[in-house]
């Protein structure tokens, strides 16, 4: 996976601006505390690009309030479906919030103002010269030939002209009706069949095209050396948790359907057809032999962070195990950040991430760092906490 | 009471009830979050059976028609809304979010009054609860409505005749002109589908979306019922009792897998779900869901039996199953076609 810029770890040189959107990545992160702890000091500047106040808005410097999904010209898609969503503006954007297009475009511009112009090195050794005075102009007609793309909507139009999937849609088409794509590249997996739902892998099913694999088939055997001979992997082998943090209850952290993720999680409507307020489940066993009750204040911790929520014992969970549905805002459990008495709070603060060795395997056939797809990921299943009776007083 | 010539139905099936409350959602916002007294008020609540459901303990409050007479049960007691209903939070979001230029004064949201009580409740306090013992613990949601009864408890106990039942479609609705807040209606209502509106003083309750039924948008004419249109895992059908084309009439009387939630409380309701299905439990042949549970819960009418009941709860499952079968072994079922339909068009009758 490639970090850059290069040699950050061993320069001493560390980031200075940090700029939030489309994501609350303060209360989402692994390892909640540290990230406050040891990364917010080092910044200079935080900018929060978000339509709502949420734990990352509240401990940003900057927030630009932008417009949500009913108040612009957007698009959305994933490869899963075959349909590309529109967002229309059905409510002009409200409260001087701008659409994320808008503000972007204002930042170029404002960088434009600058006149800065420097000389930039890429990762092939390249030098490049970066002129701001264009900037502005630069992104509003990307690579096109002079076409203004300034206006939202035009801009769109213009993404959906410039992919195969969608060229020969139209905003107002894509707007009036549903529309599938009208065709897949080579990237994707599969074929639009008429009348019938997209799904994955259907041209190695149909058209035998080979996978990416070394084999070129599904493969679950994996000769690379460390797969091998270093961690014993070469296939799916049950492992038992790392020796760390030995607490008694594995930590579960599933997505709710109360939220996605964060967002709304916060909501009195929905809030109201819960029990209020943060709740972490455990087995009728666990729950008894540590005396406590449904509906008790809780502390969860382990040695990465705690939080408090309130208990609700259910005998649909398994014993050894205390689970908690995730996004909840940190302004949501007890306590703020920048409390002083050591408490650690945020649904993330006793989750840590644990870099798994075979996932930096690269370069080798279908192990290939892809976004998404293939690299690091936040392994956190391994966290275990303790429940214990909450004895101080919730506010 | 007048002749009814019309009859609206919904019939729910459990079976792909995902809990998600976005029926309850969209009624709650296009119904009841406007005009204050109705904050803890869901005309479409889902709750989690086993629990003690909305309001607390509503399926053994009492209501109804005594042993299938005519006779109406005004004994219960009237549910209280912070006990029973569950009290609509308010949350101190200006305080905590709004910061003005520097920090948030409080560090905290915390819902107004805090639920610390042994007793405090809300509409969805036992969500996803459940009952048994891991790995064969086991729940389902149950969404409702007010049934639109073709024998309304609450009509016959309203001494104002504030509640009637439209001639035209069967629909159970509360002049607010005629209401005196006498609150009969909801003792008599043995659903509990009757909700006080302690501001305005007067008793209110779940209208079917008649208004989206009578002007019907010629652009778009399956507008019709939020609770139905917004429905995530397509679980409802309606149409009217009269026609036998309707995919609603085809499950409840020609493959007859419609039941009645307690029918023993003699109202006749309008509404029908089909029972969940659920796995063996681990090391036997019974389904995690009790049957007997759902016996207590699911009929055809007042009189049947318990054990008429489970026959008819474990007759439903078996045609299920058949028709499943069916179409796993490559064939076609009309049943499974309708279950899994896909347009709205299909779902959408009225
Ligand atoms: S919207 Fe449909 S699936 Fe979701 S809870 Fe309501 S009835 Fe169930």
């Amino acid at each position: 996976m490639p970090l850059w810029p290069k040699d950050t770890l061993t320069t001493g040189r560390s980031p200075r601006v940090l700029f939030v959107w489309g994501a609350n990545y303060l209360n989402q992160a692994k390892g909640f505390l540290d990230v406050y702890q040891t990364l917010w000091p080092k910044l200079d500047l935080i900018v929060d690009l978000n339509f709502r106040m949420d734990t990352t808005a509240l401990y940003a410097d900057v927030v630009l309030p932008a417009t949500s999904w009913f108040e612009m010209w957007n698009l959305n898609t994933t490869d899963l479906h075959s349909y590309i969503i529109p967002f229309t503006p059905v409510i002009p954007p409200q409260f001087g919030s701008r659409s994320d297009w808008q503000i972007w475009q204002g930042l170029a511009d404002a960088l434009a103002n600058t006149g800065v112009v420097f000389q930039d090195s890429l990762p092939d050794g390249t030098t490049i010269t970066r002129d701001y005075a264009t900037l502005g102009t630069d992104f509003r007609t990307l690579n096109t030939d002079g076409q203004d793309l300034s206006d939202d909507k035009d801009a769109c139009q213009f993404l959906l002209d410039s992919s195969v999937e969608t060229n020969g849609l139209t905003m107002d088409g894509i707007a009036e009706q549903p529309a599938r794509l009208l065709e897949t590249s080579e990237e994707w997996t599969s074929d639009l069949l008429p009348n019938q739902a997209y799904y994955g892998f259907q041209r190695m099913t149909e058209h035998l095209k080979p996978l990416h694999t070394l084999t070129g088939r599904q493969q679950f055997y994996i000769d690379h050396d460390w797969y091998l001979s270093d961690f014993r992997e070469e296939l799916p082998v049950y492992k038992p948790p790392v020796d760390a943090d030995l607490y008694p209850l594995r930590w579960i952290t599933p997505h709710g359907r109360w939220s996605i993720h964060s967002t709304y999680r916060d909501l009195k409507f929905q809030l109201r057809m819960q029990r209020g307020r943060p709740i972490v489940y455990l087995s009728p066993s666990e729950a008894q032999a540590r005396g406590l009750l449904d509906n008790d204040p809780v502390e969860v911790l382990n040695d990465h962070g705690s939080l408090v929520a309130h208990l609700c014992v259910s005998p649909r969970l398994p014993a050894g195990m205390a689970l908690m549905y995730h996004g909840w805002e940190s302004y949501m459990l007890k306590n703020n950040l920048d409390d002083t008495s050591g408490f650690k709070n945020g649904w993330q603060g006793p989750c840590t991430i644990r870099i798994k060795p075979t996932q930096l395997v690269g370069g080798y056939a279908q192990l290939k760092f892809r976004l998404n797809y293939w690299g690091p990921t936040g392994n956190q299943k391994d966290t275990r906490v303790q429940v214990v009776k909450y004895a101080g007083t919730l506010p | 009471m007048a002749k009814i010539t019309g009859q609206v139905q919904m019939l729910f099936d459990l079976n792909k009830c995902l809990g998600c409350q976005t029926c309850t959602s969209a009624c709650k916002t296009a119904w009841t979050d406007k005009d204050q007294g109705q904050e803890y008020m869901y005309w479409n609540n889902v709750e989690t059976v086993p629990g003690r459901g909305y309001p607390k303990g509503w399926q053994t409050m009492g209501g109804g028609f005594k042993a299938c007479t005519n006779q109406v049960d005004l004994s219960a007691p009237l549910p209280s809304i912070n006990r029973d209903y569950g009290a609509p939070w308010e949350y101190n979001y200006d305080e905590v979010l709004t910061t003005e230029g520097g920090d948030a004064t409080v560090g905290m949201l915390v819902p107004a009054p805090r639920p610390d009580a042994p007793n405090d409740y809300s509409s969805n306090w036992d969500e996803d609860v459940g009952a048994g013992a891991h790995p064969d613990a086991y729940y389902f949601y149950l969404p409702r409505i007010c049934n639109h009864c073709s024998k309304p408890a609450c009509v016959a106990a309203c001494p104002r005749k504030a509640v009637y039942k439209r001639e035209e479609d069967g629909i159970v609705l509360i002049d607010q002109d005629r209401c005196r807040g006498y609150r009969y209606c909801i003792k008599g209502c043995p659903y509990k589908k009757i909700y006080w509106n302690p501001i305005v003083k007067k008793s209110q309750k779940c209208i079917f979306c008649y208004p989206r039924l009578e002007n019907e948008d010629p652009e778009n004419p399956l507008a019709k019922n939020f609770c139905v249109t917004q429905c995530v895992g397509r679980i409802r059908w309606v149409a009217y009792a009269e026609d036998t084309t309707s995919n609603l009439y085809k499950l409840v009387n020609v493959w007859r897998v419609g039941l009645r939630l307690h029918p023993e409380f003699g109202t006749e309701p309008n509404t029908f779900y089909i029972p969940p299905l659920s796995p063996r439990v681990t090391n036997g042949t019974a389904p995690r869901i009790p049957t007997d549970l759902l016996a207590e819960m699911f009929g055809d009418n007042c009189s049947q039996t318990f054990e008429q009941r489970k026959a008819r709860v474990e007759e439903v499952f078996a045609i299920l199953e058949q028709e499943r079968a069916k179409v796993a072994a490559g064939g076609t079922s009309e049943l499974v076609d309708i279950l899994t339909s896909y347009s709205e068009s299909d779902r959408i009758q009225l």
